[in-house]
C-alpha cells in the first residue's frame, strides 16, 4: 500500500507545509528501498573487508549470493522451498477459506456470535506452534498434523478480521438490497461480500504473515524438509553461509508475498479511492 | 390505480432509556400519479414513515394497505436515500441496473435498459466509472436513475437533495420535475425543505415532531408541468409561511431560540 499512497502523492500538487503530507515525508519507492538494501550489503561487504566484521558470523553477501546459487544448483533450495511454498498454501486456502465463512456467519448471526465470540477469545491467543504437540497426538507426525495448524494459524486472524468488516457494513446497503428484493445468495454475492472486501483483504495479509511464522517454525522444530528444517539443519552443521541464505530466502518470501497481496486489493477493489 | 392508505401508523422502539414513539396515528392516503411531499423538523419521524411504507419497518400500531397492482401483489416501490445509497463496488450502470438483476433480467436487457436511461439524463459517459469517481450530485441522480429503472410503481425519495448545495439541488429537482412528468409515479418525497416540498407536491403533508404525526394536509394550487419558478408565485407565499408556522416552534426549540 505504501508504494501505492505515494504515486497517488505525486500526481498532487505539492504541499506547502510538508507536514501537512503526512505521506510525503515517510513514503518510499521501491527502487528506493532497493538502493538503501543495497548501499547497506556494500557496507556489508566492505566492513568485512576491512576486518571490522568476524567473517565467521557475518559472511559477505558475495558469499552468501554464491550459497544460494550453489543451493539452488543442487536442488536443495528448490526441494524445500517447494515443500514450504506447498504448506504454507494449502494451510492459507483452507484456514483463510473457513476462516472467511466463519467470519460471514458470526457477522450474520447474534446467537452464534454469543456463542463462538468467548471461544475464538479463548484461543486465538495461543500461540499455534504451542498446539503442535496435541495435534500430533490426534494426527501423528505426519504431513496432516502440520498442515491442520497452519491452516489454524490463517483460520483465526481471517475469522476476526472477515467478522470485523461484516459488521461494520452500513445498514443503508442491507437496506438497498431489501428495498429491491436482494435474495440471500445475491446479498451474499452481491453486498456483503464486496462491502467487506477492503477489511478481508486486511485480514489475508495478516493470516499469510501468520502462515509463514507458523510454517518456518513447525518446520524448525518437527520437520526434516522445508526452509525451516533447512535453517535447523544449517545450524546443526555451523553452515553459517547457508542459514543466512536461507534466511534470505524467508525474507524475499515475504516481501513477494506482501506484494501479491497489494496487487490483489488494487485488482479487487478497485472501487477504493 | 396504485396506492396506499396509512391507518392510525405508529411505531416505537426500545431503546436504553426505555421506549421512544417515533411516530403516533400516521393517517395518509396516496393514489394514483401524484407526488405526495411529506415535511417536518429533523427527527419527527419522516425517515422511518418512508422505511415503513418500503416496508423495511413493521408498523407498532395501525396498519399500511397497499392497492394490489395488475397482477394482485402488493405494488413494489424503490427507495431513493438521501446519501451512501449507491454501492461504492458498483460501476455506474451496474448501479442503475440493480433493481432489474434481483428481478433476474438478464446482463444484456438490464444494461441496455440502463444505458438508456443513462443517456437521457447524460450520464452515459460515466456508466463505468464508480461512484467515488463521481460528485455527491451525480451520485443522487444515479440513485433515482436506480429508482426509476427497477420500473416499480411507488418512488419513495428520502430527502434526496438534502446533501447537496443550493444550485445543485435547484438543477435536480428541475431533473426530477422532468423525469416524473415523462413517467408519473406515485411518489411519496420526503423533504425538510419547505419550497421542495411545494415545487415538486401535489400535496403537502406536514408533521410535527415528539412523536412524529401528520398536523396538516395542504394541496398545492400549481398546474403540471411545473418549472423552478413556481414556488414564487404570490399565491404560494403565503402556503410557504403557513407552513412555516408549523415548523417554526420545533425548529427554535431543537435550537433553543426562544420565540
Amino acid at each position: 500500500m505504501a508504494h501505492l499512497a505515494a504515486s497517488r502523492e505525486g500526481s498532487q500538487a505539492p504541499a506547502l507545509d510538508p507536514r501537512l503530507s503526512s505521506g510525503r515525508s515517510g513514503s518510499t519507492t521501491w527502487w528506493g528501498n532497493a538502493s538503501v538494501i543495497l548501499g547497506a550489503l556494500v557496507c556489508w561487504e566492505v566492513a568485512i573487508m576491512l576486518g571490522l566484521l568476524p567473517r565467521l558470523y557475518f559472511p559477505p553477501p558475495t558469499a552468501i549470493a554464491r550459497k544460494l546459487v550453489e543451493l539452488v544448483a543442487d536442488g536443495t533450495l528448490p526441494r524445500n522451498l517447494g515443500m514450504s511454498l506447498y504448506r504454507m498454501g494449502v494451510g492459507l486456502v483452507i484456514g483463510t477459506g473457513l476462516g472467511f465463512l466463519g467470519g460471514v456467519a458470526m457477522g450474520r448471526s447474534v446467537t452464534l456470535r454469543r456463542i463462538a465470540d468467548p471461544i475464538v477469545g479463548a484461543v486465538y491467543p495461543i500461540p499455534k506452534i504451542a498446539i503442535l504437540p496435541l495435534v500430533m497426538i490426534f494426527l501423528g507426525i505426519g504431513e496432516s498434523s502440520k498442515l491442520f495448524v497452519i491452516s489454524i494459524a490463517a483460520f483465526f486472524p481471517m475469522l476476526i478480521t472477515t467478522l470485523a468488516g461484516v459488521l461494520q457494513i452500513p445498514s443503508i446497503y442491507f437496506e438497498v438490497a431489501a428495498n429491491y428484493g436482494t435474495g440471500r445468495r445475491r446479498l451474499l454475492t452481491r453486498v456483503i461480500l464486496p462491502a467487506s472486501m477492503p477489511t478481508v483483504l486486511g485480514g489475508l495479509r495478516i493470516a499469510l504473515n501468520s502462515v509463514m511464522h507458523v510454517t518456518i517454525a513447525i518446520e524448525v522444530v518437527a520437520a526434516v524438509t522445508g526452509l525451516g528444517a533447512l535453517v535447523w539443519f544449517s545450524w546443526e552443521t555451523f553452515d553459517v553461509e547457508e542459514l543466512y541464505a536461507t534466511l534470505v530466502v524467508i525474507a524475499v518470501l515475504g516481501i513477494g508475498a506482501t506484494h501479491l497481496v497489494n496487487r490483489l486489493s488494487r485488482e479487487l477493489v478497485p472501487w477504493r479511492p | 390505480m396504485t396506492g396506499f392508505v396509512c391507518e392510525s401508523v405508529g411505531f416505537r422502539y426500545p431503546t436504553a432509556d426505555g421506549w421512544i414513539t417515533a411516530l403516533s396515528e400516521v393517517s395518509l392516503e396516496a393514489r394514483g400519479h401524484e407526488i405526495v411531499s411529506v415535511v417536518g423538523p429533523s427527527g419527527c419521524g419522516k425517515t422511518t414513515l418512508l422505511k415503513l411504507v418500503a416496508g423495511l419497518l413493521q408498523p407498532t400500531s395501525g396498519s399500511i394497505r397497499f392497492t394490489p397492482g395488475e397482477n394482485g401483489d402488493r405494488p413494489r416501490n424503490a427507495l431513493v436515500f438521501q446519501d451512501h445509497g449507491v454501492f461504492p463496488w458498483l460501476k455506474v450502470v451496474d448501479n442503475v441496473a440493480f433493481g432489474l438483476e434481483m428481478q433476474g433480467v438478464g446482463p444484456a436487457e438490464r444494461r441496455a435498459r440502463a444505458m438508456e436511461f443513462l443517456q437521457r439524463i447524460g450520464l452515459a459517459d460515466f456508466a463505468d466509472r464508480h461512484p467515488h469517481e463521481l460528485s455527491v450530485g451525480m451520485r443522487q441522480r444515479v440513485g433515482i436513475a436506480r429508482a426509476y429503472v427497477s420500473q416499480h410503481p411507488i418512488l419513495l425519495l428520502d430527502e434526496p437533495f438534502g446533501a447537496l448545495d443550493a444550485q445543485t439541488r435547484l438543477l435536480l429537482q428541475e431533473e426530477l420535475l422532468g423525469i416524473w412528468q415523462e413517467d408519473q409515479k406515485l411518489a411519496l418525497f420526503v423533504t425538510h425543505d419547505i419550497e421542495e416540498a411545494i415545487l415538486l407536491g401535489d400535496r403537502v403533508l406536514v408533521m410535527s415532531g415528539r412523536p412524529g404525526t401528520v398536523v396538516e394536509e395542504i394541496p398545492v394550487p400549481l398546474p403540471r408541468p411545473r418549472a423552478l419558478a413556481a414556488p414564487d408565485r404570490p399565491e404560494i407565499t403565503e402556503v410557504k409561511w403557513h407552513i412555516w408556522r408549523h415548523l417554526e416552534k420545533e425548529a427554535r426549540r431543537q435550537l433553543s431560540i426562544p420565540g
